[in-house]
């Protein structure tokens, strides 16, 4: 008996230790003494990430090292697979202390706990870029720009596309959220005042957290939709949105309206499938790459504008391909191929 | 009862009627009646046939998970690593059916090998070692959580045959494999904690492990049972999951933070944190009683915001009562 308890206790840490090979190495080695890029640009670009493993962030972190090297310059990823928000202060900190440091990009979800770390490289001449969560103007240092959606604007798409699809009916639409946060918040409010102008008649439900578990995100769904009989349609402000909604349909056997977030493969082909009305584009490539872009453009001591707005489409069944052309590019070198047999 | 086994969390001998309305199952299902009531008078509408079945359908995954947990925690032992095995099972069938082209049915079988083995891991560390098995399932959570995103690169092994979805589409009466399946494995294992003398031997286990061995029960091995169990469970459940996702997959985040809300539904359901003390039946009407507070509360139109705080207080009320218990036992 207590060989086989052992046994296990090893086989498990070999499962381990050998569970897959080891990812495409796509983090810059450092070196000893800076070299000049090809930009002109002596130092290193960070990009500061928490949750590194999260496939969206995956995406964002490729997108950023492709802009890098579309400009040469010597970018790396400061990642932790932590999701705590102390671990990413922790990181952002570390890196905007970093002698050779020229520019960070922090991935900090509007947060005002960055505020000192973006005071910080200020002072030690880094330029910072902030993609994805925007935030006013003046929350932060003069050395910070954004680059992200307007979340106070593409819901309002989103609400002309649902009302659109919706059109002539009557009854009631949900929305839910990943967890209650200032993005996702903002979206959920735009969405809400942009049905009570394009369609006065329906009413928008207040917003419900499903988090990030399908289970019980499909299981609150649900709940949702058996609590108001008349709902049909629904809005999820997060990527797991579409499954959700998807799911609980399946679930309560009734079909509605159903638009999520991101472009994952997942979502795209609950699209394709007719299972969700569309899912949202959010410009993750855009944005992440922009920032090498925007990084570089302050290293180099020319003035950007504070938000570089970007747009975030619906993406209904007729407009996947680019997305899915995306997606297989950036997919090849998140996942390592299989080695193929002799 | 067993002759010659030690319980010495059972209760003071009272009378027929009075044992059973004391018991810990009756005064939650009365609990569940009467929440089910507050629900319908909020809202009246929603109360029906298609929402019981939905919340018994959504139940019914941690519901699994749980029946392996009230063995091992009325053993005295507790498991945190479930949520992270529900994936890891999820996440090895998906991949050893994509990119090694196994079977469907054979790839279930080798993750659940893979379940199996995190159960032996986790015994052999808290029994053999003897570290706290809070602290060795909390690391193997760790661990296979880790092994799961390793597999997948964080991005969910997709798409899979057809065929995986197969169960998950099944609705027998209404419900779901994965239900009846939990109503077939609580009757089981209710039967043998109850009628066997392996039950009774848990339950000495649990109560006092000396005492238990001085009388001849094998703890170890009935703990290391209890462990393998729990996790095979959280493995069943987990390919389960899979199976009912809108388009199967293997997905890494399946049964995050879903071990707590298992151990707190089998705290509500009357099985001690102190061991020596539960039944299938509390634990099902304690993870059923979740279930219907997380959709009442929506059905019921309350706050969003006090859903999980809902939540907090029924766990902390149960805890309290339990504590009361032990006490009044001990006393």
């Amino acid at each position: 008996m207590q060989k086989v308890v052992w046994f296990s206790v090893i086989l498990v840490l070999l499962l381990a230790a050998c569970a897959a090979p080891a990812p495409a190495p796509v983090k810059v080695l450092p070196t000893a003494v800076p070299a000049p890029t090809t930009a002109g640009v002596t130092g290193k670009f960070y990009w500061v990430q928490n949750t590194a493993w999260h496939p969206v962030h995956q995406l964002t972190q490729l997108s950023f090292l492709e802009g890098c090297a579309d400009l040469g310059l010597d970018c790396q990823l400061a990642t932790t697979d932590e999701g705590s928000l102390e671990a990413f202060l922790a990181l952002a900190d570390q890196m905007v202390s970093q002698p050779d440091t020229k520019g960070v990009a922090l991935w900090a979800g509007g947060i005002p706990a960055i505020v000192p770390i973006v005071e910080k490289a200020k002072a030690n001449g880094i330029a910072v870029c902030l993609p994805h969560f925007p935030m006013p103007e003046g929350t932060f240092a003069s050395n910070a720009v954004q680059i992200a959606a307007d979340t106070t604007k593409y819901p309002d798409a989103i609400a002309q596309a649902m009302c659109a699809k919706l059109k002539g009916q009557k009854g009631s639409v949900a929305v839910t959220e990943n967890g209650f946060n200032v993005t996702e918040d903002a979206v959920a409010k735009g969405f809400t005042a942009g049905m009570a102008k394009y369609c006065p008649d329906i009413v928008v439900l207040p917003p419900e957290e499903e988090g990030p578990e399908p289970t019980k995100a499909i299981a609150k769904a649900v709940s949702i939709m058996q609590t108001h009989p008349d709902l049909i349609g629904a809005l999820s402000t997060t990527g797991g949105g579409p499954t959700t909604w998807a799911g609980a349909q399946k679930e309560v056997g009734k079909q509605i309206v159903a638009i999520g977030m991101d472009y994952t493969q997942v979502n795209l082909d609950l699209v394709k499938a007719g299972q969700v009305y569309a899912t949202v584009g959010q410009p993750l490539y855009d944005e992440s790459k922009g920032c090498a872009d925007l990084l570089y453009q302050m290293a180099n001591g020319k003035k950007v504008p504070y938000w570089t707005v970007l747009d975030a489409p619906v993406i209904t069944k007729d407009k996947l391909q680019p997305y899915y052309d995306l997606l297989t590019k950036m997919t090849a070198k998140m996942r390592p191929t299989p080695t193929p047999a002799p | 009862m067993w002759p010659g086994s030690v319980n010495v969390a059972r209760p003071l001998p009272v009378n027929g009627p009075t044992r059973i309305i004391r018991a810990p199952e009756v005064i939650l299902a009365g609990f569940l009646l009467l929440l089910i009531g507050g629900i319908y008078l909020r809202n009246p509408v929603a109360v029906n046939w298609l929402t019981g079945a939905s919340i018994l359908r959504t139940m019914a995954l941690p519901g699994l998970v749980a029946l392996g947990m009230v063995l091992l925690m009325v053993a005295g032992e507790i498991d945190l690593s479930t949520g992270a095995v529900i994936s890891l099972t999820a996440v090895l069938a998906a991949w050893l059916m994509k990119e090694i082209g196994l079977p469907v049915g054979l790839s279930f079988v080798v993750a659940l090998g893979g379940a199996l083995l995190v159960g032996l891991t986790n015994a052999g560390l808290t029994l053999r070692v003897g570290i706290n098995s809070l602290l060795v399932t909390l690391a193997m959570q760790f661990i296979v959580r880790g092994v799961s995103y390793s597999f997948t690169q964080g991005v969910p092994i997709y798409p899979l045959p057809a065929s995986v979805g197969f169960l998950g589409t099944l609705r027998p009466a209404g419900l779901s494999v994965a239900f009846w399946t939990l109503v077939a494995l609580t009757i089981i294992t209710q039967v043998v904690l109850t009628q066997t003398r392996w039950g009774a031997g848990l339950y000495a286990t649990g109560g006092n492990v000396l005492a238990a061995q001085i009388c001849g029960v094998h703890t170890d091995r009935t703990k290391t049972t209890c462990f393998v169990l729990t996790s095979l469970l959280a493995g069943v459940a987990g390919l389960l999951l899979m199976s009912q996702m809108p388009l199967p997959s293997g997905d890494p985040i399946f049964g995050r933070n879903l071990e707590l809300d298992i151990i707190v539904g089998v705290v509500v359901g009357g099985v001690s944190l102190f061991g020596g003390r539960g039944s299938a039946i509390g634990a099902f009407l304690g993870v059923l009683l979740m279930q219907v507070i997380r959709s009442g509360l929506v059905i019921a139109r309350f706050d969003p915001y006090w859903q999980v705080p809902a939540l907090g207080i029924v766990l902390l009320g149960a805890v309290l009562l339990d504590v009361r218990r032990q006490q009044r036992t001990l006393n």
